[in-house]
């Protein structure tokens, strides 16, 4: 089996997200990262790997991003991948949901890949929706918020997380995963794999290498526009109900719950 | 010539500050500082990325890596204020892979490495009473009484505990001269010593800075952020100052250790005498600007408050520092060196 896990490199947890106003796009500039979503992925797929349930000949991180995000690759690579992929163009720059869906699935069409495996979200874009939108070019099935992963005979028994409890579903492979972040906690990287991480492969590819129209991406092959960007209405004052009796502070927070069908 | 640290370097630096920020989150040490203990499950991971044996040379089971790498873990440690034996079994394996004998790397250099038995090491001279990191629990002592470095395993020799302020990490007290004699020469692996507790100065230092300024943010008085008056910002741009140059010159002094060795002693000098005098002046600042709420035991600051005292004076305090990079520097001693 060979699994592909989509990677991303995204601004750091600290780094104050902030909106260029004149692209209307995130402003990605500071310290960078591997979005911490992903790792889940990577880790879900070395338990594959170590379990022994299913042989996996090898775990590839692809991503989709400029030069700077060979990084995200290394750190990928030492949490355990194989080899990493990277797709990188200048036609690419400011591609939207569609156009980078696109782009990742005719990248993974080279790989053929058995199962694709991706973060639940970004921790910039914050979309969730990007491996829906890579399973529909594979034609392959595609899950999300899926926590618990089981694999054997060629199939994968997958528990999703949804809002009314949790999904059992059986998949046949190929097929596009996005794991939640509950599915398990990821490794650290030791030492050996940290240093280890520029000796394993890495291909770059460019949109030509691998037959991407260029009038599907970019900011001009993109189906969406920004055409403004706003701050959150204000958030109105909550009411202060004050101590004074405890027993009628009672009633007021019951009053005010029953009021909005709460309890 | 680039002065920044490579791609692996901050590799390793991120990895130890996100795993530590997970495993030693402040509730946790205070946890392990009231109980005096370490958690020998955070410890066996930590063994299974390598960290112990991060300088050790890789034909004794370590990594090969240098100072720099090590400091950089030992900064991250002092950042948490972790409570881990990190640092004295990385120093142990630093003494016994350039000094010890062939038996002796061979005997505890792959063990210690990997984090399957921990280390004590001194953390004064023999003259200063030997306190001792870590001796109560660890499977081997290098120590040094007077009479030259020696090697020995805790039933060839006394340990007594000694109860510090700072319980975020053990201390005891060492006598007799059981144990074998460490044949080599040790100057180069007491200066990288040095210079990685430099690092942990440096990371107590920043995070008690950090710290501050959240503090100044936040809290208000007379409706602003105390930040916005000058008496809390100035002191907190001094932190800054400090922190600062504490670090370049640790980095400086780690780089020293690993390429340039003939810079080390001044270098190592100058580093962990501007890093402790760091750890204990931003400390003690930080507590000024947290105000009242930093003098209970409630508020975390007191753990690395108590850690930048009493470790700003292990391996040599400033004043001895200085008169040794006044003595190295030609300028004879400046100050006496009684303490």
């Amino acid at each position: 089996m060979k699994i592909c896990c989509l990677v991303k490199e995204v601004p750091d947890a600290a780094v104050q997200k902030r909106i260029n106003p004149e692209t209307k796009r995130l402003d990605r500039s500071g310290e960078k990262n591997l979005n911490p979503f992903d790792t889940h992925a990577i880790e879900a797929a070395m338990q594959l790997k170590e379990g022994g349930d299913v042989e996996v000949d090898e775990i590839v991180a692809v991503t989709m991003g400029p030069d700077s995000a060979v990084r995200a690759l290394h750190k990928a690579v030492a949490l355990g991948a194989d080899r990493s992929l990277h797709l990188t163009d200048g036609a690419l720059e400011g591609s939207d949901v569609a156009a980078t869906g696109y782009a990742l699935a005719k990248l993974l069409e080279s790989e053929s890949p058995d199962l694709v495996l991706l973060g639940q979200q970004s921790d910039d874009g914050e979309c969730y929706t990007i491996g829906a939108v890579v399973a529909d070019h594979l034609k392959m099935p595609s899950l999300t918020q899926v926590i618990k992963m089981d694999a054997a005979g060629g199939k994968l028994t997958l528990e999703r997380q949804a809002e009314y409890g949790y999904d059992t579903v059986e998949v046949e492979l190929p097929a596009v995963i996005s794991v939640g972040d509950a599915i398990n906690e990821p490794r650290y990287p030791s030492l050996k794999a940290i240093m280890g991480a520029k000796k394993k492969p890495l291909d770059t590819k460019s949109t030509a290498d691998v037959g991407i129209e260029a009038d599907r991406v970019g900011e001009g092959g993109s189906r969406t526009a920004v055409l403004e960007i706003n701050p959150p209405p204000a958030k109105e004052s909550g009411e202060i109900i004050e101590d004074e009796d405890t027993n009628e502070t009672v009633e007021k927070i019951v009053a005010w719950l029953d009021e909005r069908k709460l309890i | 010539m680039n002065f920044d640290l490579n791609d692996e370097q901050r590799a390793i630096k991120d990895t130890a500050r996100e795993l530590l920020a997970s495993r030693f989150k402040l509730d946790k040490v205070r946890e392990l500082a009231e109980s005096g203990s370490y958690d020998d499950a955070i410890w066996k991971e930590i063994g299974g990325l390598g960290w112990a044996g991060i300088a050790v040379p890789e034909e004794h089971g370590g990594q090969g890596l240098g100072i720099v790498e090590l400091m950089l873990l030992c900064e991250e440690v002092g950042y948490a204020c972790a409570p881990l034996p990190l640092f004295s079994s990385a120093a142990a394996g630093l003494v016994i892979a350039s000094a010890g004998s062939d038996e002796q790397r061979e005997r505890w250099l792959p063990e210690l490495s990997s984090g399957q038995v921990t280390a004590g090491i001194p953390a004064t001279a023999p003259e200063d009473d030997s306190v001792m990191i870590d001796a109560d629990g660890a499977a081997v002592l290098a120590f040094d009484r007077g009479e030259g470095p020696r090697l020995a395993e805790p039933s060839e020799v006394e340990i007594s505990g000694l109860d510090l302020i700072d319980r975020t990490r053990r201390y005891s007290q060492l006598s007799g001269e059981g144990g074998q004699e460490i044949p080599g020469e040790i100057d180069w692996a007491l200066a990288a010593i040095t210079i990685a507790f430099a690092g942990e100065l440096t990371g107590l230092a920043q995070r008690a800075m950090e710290m501050a300024v959240e503090y100044a943010r936040d809290r208000e008085q007379f409706g602003r952020p105390i930040g916005a008056y000058q008496g809390v910002s100035h002191a907190c741009a001094k932190m800054l100052y400090d922190v600062e140059e504490a670090r370049s010159l640790t980095y400086y002094a780690a780089w020293c250790a690993d390429a340039q060795p003939e810079s080390l002693p001044l270098a190592a000098s100058m580093a962990k005498a501007r890093a402790s005098e760091a750890a204990w002046d931003v400390a003690a600042a930080s507590l000024q600007v947290h105000g009242g709420i930093a003098f209970t035991w409630e508020h975390d600051l007191q753990f690395f408050l108590k850690r930048a005292r009493v470790s700003s004076g292990l391996y040599g305090t400033p004043r001895r520092h200085r008169n040794r990079v006044a003595d190295i520097a030609g300028l004879g001693s400046l100050e006496p060196a009684t303490a």
